[in-house]
């Protein structure tokens, strides 16, 4: 976390925010843990074509795997405000202007992943209602939205975080 | 109101955001949710939105990004950079600017298992500038040509960029990629041809030093033969029909993380290092995308696209002075904004306008390909021209002493080089297309 000045942080507030910080990074790692199986798998799979011995429809991990992963990235991405932005514009802006347009552009990122979240989550929902599976290796594809829908949520809680941040460095 | 206001009134929210600092990815997503929503329903929005995330990021194509990215990682973590500009450097370096000619060479051949050109311009710069400056070569020359260099990062296959065009466009990646190759060693080429007319003009911005000997030339070479092989493997199983460009990232990034501990250049801490970089770029990557995909959707529900490609196709333009002008709008947007948002928002508005035009008499797939590398050209200009050049910024941080204005003029040349590119690429076709054609 970046000292960012003025008064300490709530003590509250601040044992959150490390608990937070700690949070997205275990769900980074593990997603780089997924990627890292999925290129594991990959090899044992073109091996095994290679003496006659595919794996069936194993693209379809790799499907799920990457979608699980890109969404366990998202918090972490946020928490390092990898999300890039426009500053052309902003330049000449004070830095009191320039933080309270970045806390307000922060909420709003909050609340376009809650709303993914929400939409991620009814789709979980309506996937384990419907019983729909992957093509071959009949995967339920409901536990990869059961796996998305959470990450999405914290992406967004971390959004605010982010947001609190900015606007308390004003 | 008509579906073309809403459409332009998204875009007009949309660049009021961007202005206001708010994060690419929101300021196509939430306008494309608002949009959807009155073009459509808001109940169909909250339908659309139920499989929307799952369904775009597990894309089979698109998997082959965050593989790519670690394996990306891996290679810069793994210090293959050093080997391959060591041996570009004892090869080239005594002549008058080699050293610069070699960095050239060591970006070019670390772009061929790096899908990124900022991490491509970071890692060669980490090795290969020290060096420079120690042989007296000018700030100027040595940051601009890192610089510049760093374009291959994308350019050279694998590239990100192209993946997501091969997406938008509906082409096949493997196809893209084999298109890349004779522009990427054009690409180098002329960057190489720059530096030596620039040592000629300027002799002591590069001087001349000592030769290696066919001893060390050696040693080094068999520094370099992990990166070959990774190239090697990778791209021989997917020309030779072995396995698909996703596997094939899936390949290199175990080889290149076998490579790192090999070498012991990678451990656990390496590791982790390596998982949160590819985190933080691949969450990045994919929240513009799902809001670049969110925008597209509304403004297709518009009919924005098709009016467009209509106006296009029935206006009389020459063909070529239509795809010069949005060659030259690429170039005005990449002064604020990277590649990736570019290509996301603009392609799937101007892609059917440029399939209405006939150029060259080329069939649709050709055409697709052969405008995929020329966007691909001219997003990365925007990458070392003012205002913003990132890359320049990021070759520039490990210069402390070097002036950003000498490093953004010392990228002149290369910038030139890089007209002289598109300008080649845009009159003979061939130069993209005749690799695809012997490849696949």
């Amino acid at each position: 976390m970046q000292a960012t000045g003025g008064q300490p942080p709530p003590v509250f507030f601040s044992a959150m925010g490390r608990a937070l910080e700690l949070l997205c990074k275990a769900l980074a790692l593990a997603g780089g843990a997924i990627l890292g199986a999925l290129a594991v798998m990959a090899v044992v799979s073109i091996t095994g074509r290679l003496f006659g011995r595919p794996i069936q429809g194993d693209f379809e991990l790799v499907q799920m795997g990457c979608a699980i992963a890109i969404a366990w990235f998202l918090p972490h991405c946020q928490l390092r405000r990898a999300n890039i932005i426009v500053d052309f514009f902003t330049v000449r802006a004070s830095e009191r202007a320039q933080r309270t347009l970045d806390a307000a552009g922060a909420a709003l990122l909050a609340a376009g992943l809650a709303l993914l979240a929400w939409r991620t989550g009814a789709g979980a929902v309506a996937m384990k209602a419907g019983g729909e599976t992957s093509m071959i290796m009949a995967v339920p594809l409901w536990y990869a939205y059961a796996a998305m829908a959470p990450a999405f949520a914290l992406a967004a809680v971390t959004g605010l975080y982010t947001a609190w941040l900015e606007w308390k460095s004003r | 109101m008509s579906g073309l206001a809403v459409g332009l009134a998204l875009f007009a929210a949309m660049l009021v955001l961007m202005a206001l600092r708010v994060p690419i990815a929101i300021t196509m997503l939430v306008p494309g949710a608002i949009g959807y929503a009155i073009l459509a329903s808001p109940d169909a929005l909250l339908n659309h939105l139920k499989g929307f995330a799952y369904a775009r990021m597990s894309v089979y194509d698109l998997s082959v990004i965050p593989l790519f990215l670690l394996m990306g990682q891996f290679a810069t973590h793994g210090g293959l950079s050093r080997a391959l500009f060591g041996l570009a450097n004892a090869l080239i370096g005594h002549l008058r600017g080699g050293m610069a000619m070699a960095s050239v060479l060591a970006c070019a051949a670390f772009g061929s298992i790096c899908g990124s050109s900022v991490a491509t311009a970071a890692t060669v710069t980490q090795v290969a500038l020290p060096e420079m400056r120690r042989h007296r070569y000018s700030g100027r020359l040595a940051t601009a040509t890192l610089a510049a260099g760093g374009t291959l990062g994308i350019l050279v296959p694998p590239s990100v960029p192209l993946v997501i065009y091969g997406i938008l466009a509906e082409q096949n990646i493997a196809k893209l990629f084999a298109a890349a190759f004779l522009p990427g060693f054009l690409a180098a080429a002329l960057y190489c041809a720059a530096i030596f007319l620039y040592v000629r003009l300027f002799p002591d911005h590069g001087p001349a030093s000592e030769r290696h000997t066919l001893a060390e030339r050696l040693a080094l070479a068999k520094e370099v033969w992990p990166v070959a092989a990774i190239f090697v493997v990778m791209f021989g199983g997917i020309y030779g029909g072995l396995f698909t460009p996703t596997e094939g990232a899936a390949v290199g990034a175990a080889a290149a993380l076998a490579t790192g501990f090999a070498k012991r250049e990678l451990d656990r801490a390496g590791v982790v290092q390596c998982f949160l970089g590819t985190a933080e770029t691949t969450g990045m990557i994919f929240m513009i995308f799902l809001g670049a995909d969110l925008l597209n959707s509304a403004l297709a529900l518009s009919q924005m696209p098709a009016m467009l490609a209509t106006a296009v196709a029935t206006s009389g333009l020459p063909p070529v002075a239509v795809i010069v002008a949005i060659l030259l709008f690429y170039v005005v947007l990449g002064a604020v904004m990277d590649e990736l948002s570019m290509i996301l928002l603009t392609i799937p508005i101007l892609f059917p306008a440029v399939m209405g035009l006939d150029l060259f008499g080329l069939d649709p797939a050709s055409k697709a390909i052969w405008f995929g590398i020329l966007v691909l050209c001219v997003v990365e200009f925007g990458l070392i021209a003012p205002p913003v050049g990132l890359n320049v910024y990021v070759v520039n941080s490990f210069a402390r002493d070097v002036p950003m204005a000498e490093t953004y003029k010392g990228v002149l040349p290369f910038l030139g080089a890089d007209v002289l590119r598109v300008s080649l690429l845009i009159a003979f076709p061939g130069l993209s297309l005749w690799l695809v054609k012997v490849l696949t």
